[in-house]
């Protein structure tokens, strides 16, 4: 167990870092920014949580036989998903949370891991576009 | 003469209730219709977890490495899910539609439209997770090659993400700046 939790770590680390430079945006350009730095706090914490949540999840489902590892994440997805719902639902009732700073901070997390993953060597894609026939 | 078209009838029946009535129902249905995309990935995630067991019962010593990308492959294929809830709950807690001016049968088909078009999702969510699945397989058979199998899966599921969006957009512009009204 908790085989993943240097990555975790990385990325919540990078959730805040890139909601801390969202919320510095959000200052200027919303007029009332407390609801929308609050929206993408909540947010972010959700899906760092959720994220951890994942992350039990998969831990358990690869020492399991392949078909019931199958069934267990489906469901949970499901579980994760219903959260996701009601964090969603909450932020657009309460009018003391921006749901646009919930639903930045619900997704910054994939765009950290798309930075820290992909982004992160430029020779990967200057490889995919060298020409080859000269050589 | 009595009119026989059953299109001409059902739609001179649905014109007979209240506008905000007919625009409410058409609502509901587009916010039920956007919610299937949620099964996308709930079908990838299922598949990459199905194949990150078989990686790690081939090779269990490759166990950390297949569950890391799993992790990462997973949490991106989770999103087409996520932004079909923000359209259905957006539907249903902050319908834009209900106080437009215009014809109410196109107001009305645009929420259903908007619905119809986020099932789109589906195909992100079971695409990344597939890419995933296979991410996982290989991590377990090649371990060495991780970081370049984990950048390669990432770029296809990049990739994968955009039909999604586009379906987000269009479900976007029929909500909340419908060029359709104008046109009537």
């Amino acid at each position: 167990m908790g085989s993943t939790l240097d990555i975790q770590i990385r990325v919540a680390k990078g959730v805040l870092i890139f909601n801390s430079i969202i919320a510095g945006i959000g200052f200027f350009i919303f007029n009332e920014w407390v609801p929308f730095i609050t929206g993408l706090l909540f947010g972010g914490i959700i899906a760092i949580l959720n994220f951890r949540l994942l992350s039990l999840t998969l831990e358990k489902a690869v020492v399991m036989a392949p078909e019931s590892a199958q069934k267990y994440a489906t469901s949970r997805y499901f579980v994760r998903f219903l959260l996701y719902g009601v964090v969603i639902f909450i932020s657009i009732k309460a009018n003391h949370i921006n749901v646009l700073g919930t639903i930045l901070g619900l997704v910054s997390l994939k765009l950290v891991i798309l930075k820290t993953e992909l982004f992160n060597d430029f020779q990967f894609f200057k490889n995919i576009f060298k020409r080859k026939e000269g050589k | 003469m009595e009119n026989t078209n059953f299109i001409i009838q059902f739609l001179e029946w649905l014109m007979s209730f209240d506008r905000a009535a007919v625009i409410l129902a058409a609502t509901a249905i587009g916010t039920g219709l956007a919610m299937i995309a949620g099964i996308g990935p709930g079908i990838g995630q299922g598949f990459a977890a199905g194949k990150g067991a078989e990686a790690v019962s081939y090779n269990p010593k490759t166990s950390k490495q297949v569950t890391t990308v799993m992790l990462l492959g997973a949490a991106v294929a989770e999103t087409s899910g996520i932004l079909s809830l923000v359209i259905a709950l957006i539907m249903l807690y902050g319908n834009p539609m209900v106080n437009l001016s215009g014809g109410a049968i196109v107001i009305a088909a645009s929420a259903i439209g908007a619905g119809l078009s986020m099932i789109a999702g589906i195909g992100p969510g079971i695409g990344q997770g597939y890419a995933a699945g296979k991410s996982t397989e290989m991590t377990g058979k090649r371990p060495k090659h991780q970081s370049s199998i984990v950048r390669t899966m990432f770029l296809g599921q990049a990739v994968a993400q955009t039909t999604g969006i586009y379906a987000m957009i269009i479900a976007l512009v029929l909500m909340f700046a419908n060029p359709l009204i104008n046109l009537l």
